[in-house]
């Protein structure tokens, strides 16, 4: 039998998980606000050259809401939007969501965190287009393909990316970034070359085949089974745990997707 | 809201239709809209920070580390911030190698100013005197004796290492020191107040 998801289910259910995910980030972000507020290291007094070149409005806008005593206040607005998101998710929130998400990557240079800034904001983008366009199945429909295929990208191409290496394809590349990513527990078992080549070959064997999760949903929920268990042994291997939530966040859409034919 | 969504996909995805006005910097500070869906593809450089310091004029200490990574904890799946944010800072010591060898490129390694006016070298530079505040005073606490400013020298170097997992295959030397800094003297006053005065690197300094 096959795993049915309406579109409006997927997006409710991608909508629960990215809030949950800025929930867990802003949590995260009071925890280390000694970094960025006065007397840390990320100074806005220093950051703040770096948006010199913007329009002067801009400038003043920053210089007031970024500096190191507002900003604080820009990381709790995103806790509240972000819980009551989880509870009731609704599009004020969630341009709320996509405001103060860019405005912490822009006090970071960029992002904090990479990766996961970086899907955080697709889900988010995917989100808003989606409620958008609710009334009709067009907008609705073009949110959620944009999240399902910037998630099947970021498989496909990490895989792609990774193949071309041969440090990648004789399984030393992932002794190389446990090495450096991992703390006690990633320097442990995944040490012996044969191990580490079988791992390998795993890991790429699944990026580069994710495409294919498209085709039904029985394989989709096959491959997002995997990874599930990518996601969680990244998190606790290299200390990643701010992929999962974002990650997770595409799996509705990309159910939605498996089962998508416009031509029936 | 829908017109302003769909015109803003359309600005980012179709060429040609229309440029926001944001600066060459402005890319850079803007990329979370241009995802990079390449992890881990590279392998090659691990920056690693390193300084060292003396206490009125004593001769300077060993190097350290700037940076420890924190330990693996089984709540890091739910909570792991000063992780995160040790990833955070190891992003900011490559953006200063690139910076870096952006001006090395551009001919003006050499010039001290160039290398200060980076805001990586900069946010590095507050890294480096943070720890070395930190770690006066700690070895400060207890002394009865009260001291009204001390004289701390640093210095900090960015050490670009090969990885070590490739050590065992290549005749590529362990480390090499990418560039010493030489940095501001910086006083430090009391045990109850701490203030941060610093003057300009002398040239005829150390």
């Amino acid at each position: 039998m096959e795993f049915q998801i309406s579109p409006q289910q997927a997006l409710l259910a991608s909508q629960r998980l990215i809030a949950l995910g800025l929930l867990q980030q802003s949590v995260e972000f009071v925890g280390i606000r000694h970094a960025f507020g006065p007397g840390g290291v990320w100074s806005w007094e220093i950051l703040r050259r770096d948006f010199l070149g913007f329009p002067k409005s801009l400038i003043f806008f920053f210089d007031y809401v970024l500096n190191d005593g507002h900003f604080f206040g820009v990381i709790i607005l995103q806790m509240v939007l972000a819980g009551m998101s989880v509870i009731h998710p609704n599009g004020l929130c969630f341009l709320g969501l996509f405001l103060t998400h860019t405005l912490i990557c822009l006090r970071w240079r960029g992002t904090f965190n990479g990766g996961s800034d970086f899907m955080t904001l697709v889900v988010l983008i995917g989100v808003l287009v989606a409620r958008s366009g609710a009334e009709t199945s067009l907008g609705l429909t073009l949110g959620l393909a944009y999240v399902g295929f910037q998630s099947i990208a970021s498989y496909w191409v990490a895989g792609i990316s990774k193949i071309s290496s041969k440090y990648w394809r004789s399984g030393a590349a992932l002794r190389a970034f446990l090495a450096e990513y991992g703390g006690s527990v990633g320097e442990g078992w995944v040490l012996s070359p044969r191990v580490s080549k079988v791992l390998t070959g795993l890991i790429l064997a699944f990026e580069c085949s994710f495409p294919l999760a498209l085709l039904n949903s029985r394989i989709c929920l096959f491959y997002l089974g995997i990874g599930f268990c990518f996601h969680f042994s990244n998190s606790i291997l290299l200390g990643l745990n701010r992929f999962i939530l974002p990650w997770f966040a595409t799996y509705p859409a990309l159910l939605f997707l498996s089962q998508f034919r416009p031509w029936s | 809201m829908s017109a302003l969504v769909f015109a803003w996909l359309a600005l980012r995805f179709v060429p040609g239709i229309g440029r926001l006005p944001v600066p060459g910097r402005g890319i850079f500070l803007l990329r979370a809209f241009f995802p990079s869906w390449k992890f881990f593809d590279e392998l090659g450089e691990v920056p690693a920070l390193e300084f060292r310091f003396a206490i009125r004029g004593v001769e300077l200490g060993p190097w350290i580390s700037a940076a420890d990574r924190p330990r693996s904890r089984i709540h890091q799946l739910l909570y792991h911030a000063e992780g995160n944010l040790y990833l955070a800072n190891q992003s900011l010591l490559k953006h200063l190698l690139a910076d870096l060898a952006e001006l090395q490129e551009g001919g003006q390694v050499g010039g001290q100013t160039e290398v200060q006016s980076l805001v990586s070298y900069d946010l590095v530079q507050r890294w480096v005197r943070q720890r070395v505040r930190t770690i006066v005073l700690e070895s400060s606490e207890g002394q009865n004796e009260l001291v009204p400013t001390t004289q701390v020298d640093y210095q900090f170097r960015l050490r670009s290492c090969v990885d070590p997992v490739f050590l065992s295959r290549s005749p590529v030397a362990a480390s090499h020191s990418l560039v010493d800094l030489e940095a501001d003297v910086v006083l430090l006053s009391g045990v109850e107040c701490v203030s941060l005065c610093s003057r300009l690197f002398d040239e005829g300094g150390r």
